[in-house]
């Protein structure tokens, strides 16, 4: 043992600069979050200031809105992981199924590129598309006669747009996972399913499919630990007053209620339950993963 | 994008009572002290400092110059994209060279922020989060009520000067006198516990709404001026009618509900016909603390209002209208009646007359239906607040600076610098806190008696040298509008001053002003906790019901009620509590 540890040496000290730049900027600045149980004076600092216990929390469930502001993100968030789950994985075997190679190679660099615009940028273009005067409601009268409707002010229309508008901008990157997935299928069994007469929605049945299920599982367990993460700066540049019944999301709200007013403790506070509840989400993902897709990390 | 306009205003506004609405001697800053009376302790302004013996060090003289000196560090908000003279910045420029020649202080600028989006407030409670404040900084919200809650935090963590001292020795007799005229109500608000612990600056009592109409188009239609809300409402039906913008792209009325700059665009002018405050708690006829928010009135208010977007006078999509989308419709020249104050002209109205050069604002003054009064609802006319951290060695400093920047024996040097050197600077007024501490009734006496030069029962020469400016520009548009009849004057400043001077507080002044004031500008628990969520709820009902609603009393009812039961009756019994005392 001994002996091993010291041929292996050097090669522990390789990990130590890793290690420090974790323990500085992850661990450290952990200890933060006793803030939340702090009523927060920048003199005394984040350990001087005095402890309330459970006060910020019972401040924030106090609001008449916490409970329609977690709905709200519950909801948004899990009808963003359930579209953004099965989108990607329809146009990977979709994309999978063309001959052409140049076309699919283009698809599928155009398809990814939404994903590093930034949400600012795509809401300005969001907002003047479906402003009442905009090249939807011009596009939707022209061709069908329909009177302008004020998208981004009406509850349904507002949660469509941010969740197609969160689909289309991620879904290129989720496909090119699959695709990757995709390539690993051994081309032996299409060419013994070829022999026996299979059709081309047979192999996609009982061997594309099959053969990325695991990586399905896996990226569907492990997206469950964004259930409170429902996309603040999307929504943050895209609401309004009308739409806060059914878009106002913890991080807006504690962004207007919280940071605004410098009240750092309550957006600690939210910040350390939202982690708290994703921790779990995360350890029974995993739990979940390794069950159903063998998968694991250590 | 721009709780800042109403900031932009404000400045704007500020600008406008320097170069034009100054009540002081003309005496020229090279003379020295002039003879008048609030500045006779005041050295001579000469930069020799003739007398260092005199050993000024404990002295206590309002514009004293320190024998040495004293830098001093700042953070201050900024203009978008700022513009200025060569050779100027925020940090080296003539006006705060005057200063320094004065007290002979040096800001240091540790950083600029704009006030546009709230920009500055955001770093500001992030620096003070930090426990990272320069020397000297002031504190800009959009109401007392916000500007507060961070003096209270500060107060609370230690970090400021307790000024009440310096203050009883320092401020000049002109600025007491200034606080006096609102029995030091805007002084007393930033006590805390008896002591003061921050320099507010107190503009005059004038923001009550105007409906500035597009006098061309009006022209060009042949409609008469309007006198009631029902010609308002009757103009804004023509313009919709005939469009005189074209292309069926008329805005009739350009409006937002308060969205972002309270007053800006807003449908105040509306609800002051119903005396119906949405924003305000106030003390009603009897006695109690009432929330204008949830009152009759404003019923009424909302049921014009609806009327007014079912018939298509303001745009579908006000809910979704902020100050910039409404400033592209002004520049665009497609708005036709906007509600503001009687500044409008300096800002944004001007906008229009940049791309439209035919174009013509003028303000209609509409007193209410009900009493025949301009009914205007306000809080505390603070326009921010300076304060000291804790331990900086010259208390003193900011109320000296503010003492001589109000000086009215400078007024003359301000202007000039602004019109002649800065006149193509996006700031005009790169001064450090550019707080004005006015007396509230500063405007109205001024109007007066420009009006009355203009009409000739003043002598014009009587005027302060401010003033004779607005005078001669008045005078000017007058005469060659006789000449040349078209719409407005090429030349701005003419027309602004005569538009907003003029016309505007000119024709308000026939009217008597029914000033309603906030009963209370601090902030109670629960406002801390629920004020928010109730003004989410508050914009949400009026929205709704303006834009859906089909029974407006029904409607308005369960939103009065939902306010009350969600923390409403529990602010205003706590603000009831709070007055007692």
């Amino acid at each position: 043992m001994i002996r091993r540890w010291s041929e292996q040496v050097h090669y522990n000290l390789m990990l130590l600069p890793g290690i420090v730049l974790v323990l500085l900027f992850s661990v450290w600045p952990m200890g933060g979050i006793i803030l939340a149980f702090k009523d927060f004076s920048p003199t005394k600092g984040i350990w001087g200031s005095s402890w309330v216990g459970w006060e910020n929390y019972e401040l924030l469930f106090d609001t008449p809105v916490a409970m329609q502001v977690f709905t709200n993100t519950v909801v948004i968030a899990l009808m963003k992981m359930t579209i953004g789950f099965v989108v990607p994985i329809v146009f990977a075997l979709m994309l999978n199924e063309l001959r052409i190679r140049w076309f699919k190679r283009t698809m599928q660099t155009i398809v990814y590129l939404p994903h590093f615009l930034s949400w600012v940028l795509i809401a300005g273009i969001l907002r003047d598309m479906f402003a009442i005067d905009g090249i939807v409601n011009e596009w939707l009268h022209s061709q069908f006669g329909l009177e302008p409707t004020m998208f981004l002010a009406e509850h349904f229309w507002f949660r469509t747009i941010i969740i197609g508008s969160d689909v289309w901008k991620e879904f290129g990157f989720g496909t090119i996972v699959y695709l990757a997935a995709l390539t690993a299928i051994n081309p032996s069994l299409y060419e013994a399913a070829e022999i026996d007469g299979a059709s081309r929605m047979k192999k996609l049945r009982y061997i594309t499919l099959p053969g990325i299920v695991p990586m399905i599982v896996l990226v569907g367990t492990l997206s469950m630990q964004n259930v409170l993460n429902a996309g603040f700066d999307q929504i943050f540049n895209l609401y309004n007053t009308l739409v806060y019944d059914s878009s106002d999301i913890i991080d807006t709200y504690v962004y207007r209620a919280g940071l605004e007013e410098g009240r750092f403790e309550i957006a600690t506070a939210v910040g350390l339950l939202k982690s708290a509840i994703s921790f779990v989400l995360v350890v029974s993902s995993y739990a979940l993963a390794s069950r159903f897709a063998n998968y694991r990390i250590f | 994008m721009t709780k800042s306009a109403k900031w932009t205003a404000f400045a704007l506004a500020s600008l406008l009572f320097l170069t034009t609405a100054c009540s002081g001697g003309g005496g020229n800053n090279n003379n020295g002290a002039s003879p008048s009376a609030p500045s006779s302790e005041a050295p001579p302004a000469s930069s020799g400092s003739a007398s260092p013996s005199a050993s000024p060090v404990e002295a206590i003289d309002p514009f004293g110059k320190y024998p040495e000196t004293v830098e001093f560090t700042t953070v201050r908000p900024v203009a978008n994209n700022p513009q200025f003279p060569e050779g100027q910045s925020y940090e080296e420029n003539d006006f705060n060279k005057f200063m320094q020649d004065q007290l002979n202080v040096k800001p240091k600028i540790v950083w600029t922020s704009p006030q546009d989006g709230g920009a500055y407030n955001k770093k500001l409670q992030l620096a003070i989060n930090g426990n990272d404040i320069p020397d000297v900084f002031q504190i800009v919200d959009t109401s007392p009520t916000a500007v507060l809650s961070t003096l209270k935090r500060l107060v609370d963590a230690d970090m400021i000067e307790d000024l009440t001292e310096v203050y009883e020795q320092y401020a000049s007799p002109q600025m007491k006198e200034a606080f006096g005229s609102a029995d030091n109500a805007v002084l007393d608000l930033f006590k805390v516990d008896g002591k003061l612990y921050a320099l507010p600056g107190q503009n005059s009592l004038e923001n009550f709404n105007f409906v500035w109409v597009r006098e061309d188009w009006r022209k060009k239609l042949g409609l008469p001026e309007p006198k009631t809300l029902d010609d308002v409402i009757a103009l804004a039906q023509a313009f919709k009618d005939k469009d005189p913008y074209g292309d069926g792209k008329t805005v009739p009325i350009a409006m937002q509900m308060e969205k972002e700059a309270a007053g800006l665009f807003g449908p105040g002018f509306l609800f002051d016909q119903f005396g119906a405050y949405p924003d305000l708690f106030y003390k009603n006829d009897a006695g109690e603390v009432a929330f204008g928010g949830i009152q009759p009135g404003i019923k009424d208010g909302l049921k014009v209002l609806s009327q007014l977007y079912k018939g298509g006078l303001v745009e579908k999509d006000i809910a979704l209208k902020d100050t910039g989308k409404l400033q592209e419709l002004l520049a665009s020249g497609r708005a036709g009646i906007v509600g503001q104050a009687w500044w409008g002209v300096w800002y944004p109205l001007f906008m229009t007359l940049q791309n439209v050069p035919d174009a013509d604002w003028k303000p209609y003054i509409i007193p209410s239906k009900l009493n025949g009064k301009i009914n205007y609802g306000t809080t505390l006319p603070v326009n921010g607040i300076l304060v000291v951290k804790k331990g900086f060695k010259n208390p003193e400093l900011p109320i000296k600076w503010l003492n001589v920047y109000n000086d009215p024996q400078h007024d003359e040097f301000f202007m000039k610098l602004g019109q002649d050197k800065f006149k193509d600077a996006n700031d005009k007024e790169p001064i450090l806190w550019g707080m004005g501490v006015n007396s509230t009734d500063k405007i109205t006496k001024e109007a007066k008696q420009i009006v009355g030069a203009v009409n000739g029962t003043v002598d014009p020469s009587t005027l302060p040298v401010t003033n004779k400016d607005a005078y001669n520009h008045i005078k000017k548009y007058i005469d060659e509008l006789q000449d040349q009849p078209q719409a407005a004057s090429k030349n701005m400043l003419q027309w602004q001053n005569t538009r907003s001077w003029y016309d505007a507080m000119g024709s308000a002044a026939q009217y008597e002003l029914n000033v309603v004031y906030s009963a209370f500008d601090g902030q109670t628990p629960t406002m801390e906790k629920k004020l928010t969520a109730l003004k989410d709820l508050q914009m949400k009902a009026y929205h709704s019901m303006i834009m859906k609603s089909t029974d407006i009393d029904a409607d308005f009812d369960k939103f009065a009620s939902d306010w009350k039961s969600q923390g409403g009756d529990e602010i205003l019994a706590e603000i009831a509590e709070a007055l007692k005392k």
